[in-house]
């Protein structure tokens, strides 16, 4: 039950886009289609859980037993590029089909400021090892819903007569706000 | 402050072993040729190709022998140095151009009514079917120059579409994009098309339009290949694979709308070469040569088409072609 309530509480209450706004870059930038925005959001859940499982262990492992804290976001940005590049390296090796699915996102949400949030939050939070994990995928799966869901509604943009001060980036900035509100209707769903 | 360097740089360096090393263990091994192929390829990722972007089409060709060169994009240069990097020869096809086949500018046709919906040629044929009176004719709201991926389209002033001739790689896509089916590949070495797809007969057709083909049949009499086809309810229609580029279709059109994808270059007779034999005065189509016998002949660049039945004829190869 805790588990079940830690993924709704991240991805729906607060939700990583939608709450925090964290990761609005790629939700601007790739919401323009519902096949890559299902593409960037399976790569997030990749790469936000397995990130959170190398920070916590370098947080826990090293920066803590040194008393390095204040080097936390540094060595963060630091081992989630390596990783992620090490990743890609190994997919497109073992699995050609998965590189051809995720291939470029990945590189693009290296630094991506819900990654690094996520890894950031999971030791601020004071969660254990599977409760980060657990956490990111359930961050990164708001994220990934709350891309879908946008995409989907800038595919509706298409078809309908938006006065021309709004078209493109305007109408999108005021529905991402509208749909961000209609998320504060999930607050006080958990605790 | 030693202990964080130490820590930074060696999360950096052990980071950078692994990387490097793992760069080399799980390198993937591909074919030095398929990145020359790439390189030599178009990089539009159009997919006229049928294959998903230039990088798939080069996997394909370099890996299957019995693979054709489907790229329409593709120019000759690139196919060659491509063949050259493959080391077979690729025959591809002859190079493409598009061609707009309409020539009713609004000063020339009717609208039924006024359009005031999105500048999509698509979104306008939903609207009854669009509000050019000519139900074959082209919209010009600018679909196909909106999905050219080579920027080889533009909307001229006079509301329709041009194909600018450098540019334009024969990908196909403003075919698929038009919904009245108007642009046609035809081959790129000056051939001839007919501005005009009209089904109408010519008393429906003249009202709405004033350049419309009015299935005179003119043309198709004149052809000397016979690559010229037309009936009642059909627009004229050059056959490319006989059409021999003589042009003579352009000279005697009512209504003007044939034209040539490249104008080919109007002939000259060398003073020195020509021994006045007269024949290329015979064959002229358009009496745009003349002379005396025994001395040498004359062009009259002002009439003369650029047919080229002359060049073949003369038997002391004194006519050329002037480059334009």
């Amino acid at each position: 039950m805790y588990y079940i309530l830690l993924i709704v509480g991240a991805a729906l209450v607060n939700n990583f886009v939608l709450a925090r706004f964290l990761g609005i870059c790629p939700f601007m930038g790739v919401s323009k289609s519902i096949d890559t925005s299902v593409g960037m959001s399976m790569a997030v859940i990749f790469v936000m859980t397995l990130a959170s499982f190398v920070t916590w262990l370098i947080n826990f492992y090293l920066l803590v037993p040194f008393e390095l804290q204040y080097l936390q976001t540094i060595a963060f940005i630091l081992v989630i590029a390596a990783l992620v590049q090490l990743v890609e390296m190994i997919i497109q090796r073992v699995s050609p089909p998965l590189y051809q699915a995720l291939g470029i996102y990945l590189p693009l949400i290296t630094t991506n400021c819900a990654v690094l949030g996520v890894a950031i939050l999971n030791i601020q939070l004071g969660y254990n090892l599977l409760d980060a994990c657990i956490f990111a995928a359930g961050a990164a799966l708001g994220f990934g819903l709350a891309l879908v869901i946008f995409a989907g509604m800038r595919e509706g943009f298409e078809l309908n007569n938006i006065p021309e001060a709004f078209r493109g980036t305007p109408i999108a900035l005021i529905t991402a706000g509208i749909l961000s509100l209609a998320f504060m209707g999930f607050s006080g769903l958990v605790k | 402050m030693i202990s964080s360097i130490l820590l930074l740089g060696g999360i950096g360096f052990l980071a950078a072993l692994i990387l490097g090393v793992s760069a080399v263990t799980f390198a993937v091994k591909m074919d030095p040729r398929e990145q020359a192929v790439l390189e030599h390829l178009p990089g539009a990722n159009c997919g006229a190709c049928g294959y998903a972007g230039c990088a798939a089409f080069a996997h394909e060709i370099t890996t299957n022998a019995e693979a054709e060169m489907a790229c329409p994009a593709v120019n000759e240069e690139a196919l060659q140095a491509i063949s050259e990097v493959l080391g077979r020869t690729l025959g591809g096809s002859a190079p493409l151009i598009a061609c707009v086949r309409c020539k009713g500018v609004p000063e020339q046709t009717v609208n039924r009514y006024e359009y005031v919906g999105p500048k999509d040629c698509r979104a306008a044929q939903l609207v009854a079917g669009g509000s050019k009176g000519c139900r074959y004719g082209c919209l010009g709201l600018g679909t196909c120059e909106a999905v050219c991926p080579f920027a080889a389209i533009m909307m001229g002033e006079d509301g329709l579409p041009h194909v600018i001739e450098s540019l334009c790689t024969g990908c196909g896509k403003c075919i698929d994009a038009c919904p009245r089916s108007i642009i046609q590949l035809i081959p790129r070495s000056g051939n001839y098309y007919v501005g005009c797809i009209s089904k109408d007969i010519a008393k429906d057709m003249k009202p709405l339009c004033k350049v419309g083909c009015i299935k005179c049949g003119i043309c198709a009499d004149i052809c000397p290949f016979e690559a010229i086809t037309v009936s009642k309810d059909a627009s004229a229609v050059i056959e490319q694979s006989k059409c021999n580029r003589c042009g003579l279709c352009v000279s005697v059109c009512p209504t003007g709308i044939i034209a040539a994808v490249r104008m080919p270059g109007k002939v000259r007779i060398s003073p020195e070469k020509c021994k006045g034999c007269s024949i290329c005065e015979q064959v002229c189509p358009v009496e745009a040569i003349s002379g005396k016998v025994k001395e040498p002949y004359l062009v009259n660049e002002g009439k003369c088409i650029g047919c080229g039945l002359c060049i073949e004829k003369c038997p002391a190869d004194a006519i050329e072609r002037i480059i334009s």
